[in-house]
């Protein structure tokens, strides 16, 4: 039930977005909006708070998004958080990505940066991937500054961690196994 | 008898040598009819008394071997009962000196028991206590690498993160791109 209404959302948000002829920065937009609303417990209960009213809902989204986003992009935020459907976003967003990439036989890759790549560095991470894991693959870039360092692709369940984090956390196992 | 009868012929052979001691001796007819009647009376008596006297003897002598018999008989009885308590204090002096033995067995056997008990006792004590002890050597010696991993961690976390610039993630981006191209298919 609740996988048929993230579905019907994802395509329902796709087809308004490749209607307004924008559908893949709306599908990046709301991928990013998505990890940040994961990252954010407090962003996640305001926004899921029955007893705020939406237009105060409404209002933080304005502020957090405000010009960054196309107006499309922010006007299908404030239809999920009214519609009360803020806790679905992710999926609903994982969901719309999935589709847009689907529809040009291409597969989701997320991929986390400690700081924003350039088209080009974009471009040759997705060829790679894309030979390293046999898919045609579309990247969904999300910056995470925990990371440090580095770059983590998942492209379905694989995931490709080659962060300076990771590497760190490899570090410490290994001095606290000594 | 015939002594006595000497003794008077002889008198009577020295009386007429000498008067002067007729007043003492009586005379030797008295003599010899005083010795005649008593060898009559004695033969009488003898001849009549003598089986009674060898009644009364033997009656006398039965009187005197008989409380010598029960005499002997229960001085062997005594002797017979001494013996007996003494065999029975014998044995109850053995008997008592085997439950003494046997006690002193018991209680050595008993004595051993314990300490070997008290023994086993501080030996497993004594090796929990060492387990123990290496238990909370290895927790501290894990907790200090924990802390020394973590600190180390936190250290080369701000280390890195004031460290990577632009070119330093270029580069990462770069060497991640090349490691993925050499993986396998």
């Amino acid at each position: 039930m609740a996988d048929d209404r993230v579905r019907g959302y994802a395509s329902g948000l796709l087809e308004l977005a490749r209607a307004e002829g924008v559908a893949d920065r709306v599908s990046d937009e709301l991928y990013r909006i998505a990890r940040a609303l994961e990252s954010s417990a407090d962003l996640r209960l305001a926004l899921s708070d029955p007893r705020l009213p939406p237009e105060r809902k409404h209002g933080i989204v304005a502020d957090l998004l405000g010009s960054r986003v196309l107006p499309l992009t922010l006007n299908l935020v404030n239809l999920l958080v009214a519609a009360e459907r803020s806790r679905d976003l992710p999926a609903i967003a994982d969901r719309l990505a999935a589709l847009s990439a689907a529809e040009r036989e291409r597969a989701v890759a997320e991929v986390r940066t400690a700081r924003e790549l350039d088209e080009e560095t974009t471009a040759r991470l997705a060829e790679a991937l894309s030979r390293a894991t046999g898919k045609q693959v579309e990247i969904k870039a999300v910056i995470d500054p925990s990371l440090l360092g580095g770059v983590v692709a998942r492209v379905g369940d694989t995931v490709i961690d080659g962060s300076l984090r990771h590497r760190l956390e490899g570090l410490r196992q290994a001095l606290q196994r000594r | 008898m015939l002594k006595l009868l000497a003794h008077g012929a002889l008198l009577a052979a020295a009386e007429g040598e000498s008067r002067g001691i007729d007043l003492v001796l009586p005379n030797m007819h008295e003599l010899v009819a005083g010795v005649i009647s008593f060898l009559i009376v004695f033969g009488f008596i003898w001849w009549k008394g003598r089986g009674l006297i060898g009644r009364m003897v033997t009656a006398r002598q039965e009187a005197v071997r008989r409380p010598l018999a029960e005499a002997e008989e229960a001085k062997v009885k005594a002797e017979g009962l001494l013996a007996e308590r003494r065999r029975e204090v014998s044995g109850a002096r053995d008997e008592a000196n085997r439950i003494i033995e046997e006690g002193r067995r018991s209680a050595e056997a008993a004595r051993a028991e314990i300490l070997a008990k008290a023994k086993a006792e501080a030996d497993e004590l004594t090796r929990r206590s060492r387990e123990a002890i290496e238990a909370d050597k290895e927790r501290a010696a894990a907790q200090m690498r924990d802390l020394v991993a973590v600190l180390s961690l936190e250290l080369a976390q701000k280390v890195v993160s004031g460290s990577v610039d632009a070119a330093v993630q270029q580069a990462l981006v770069d060497r991640y791109i090349e490691e993925l191209e050499g993986m396998p298919r």
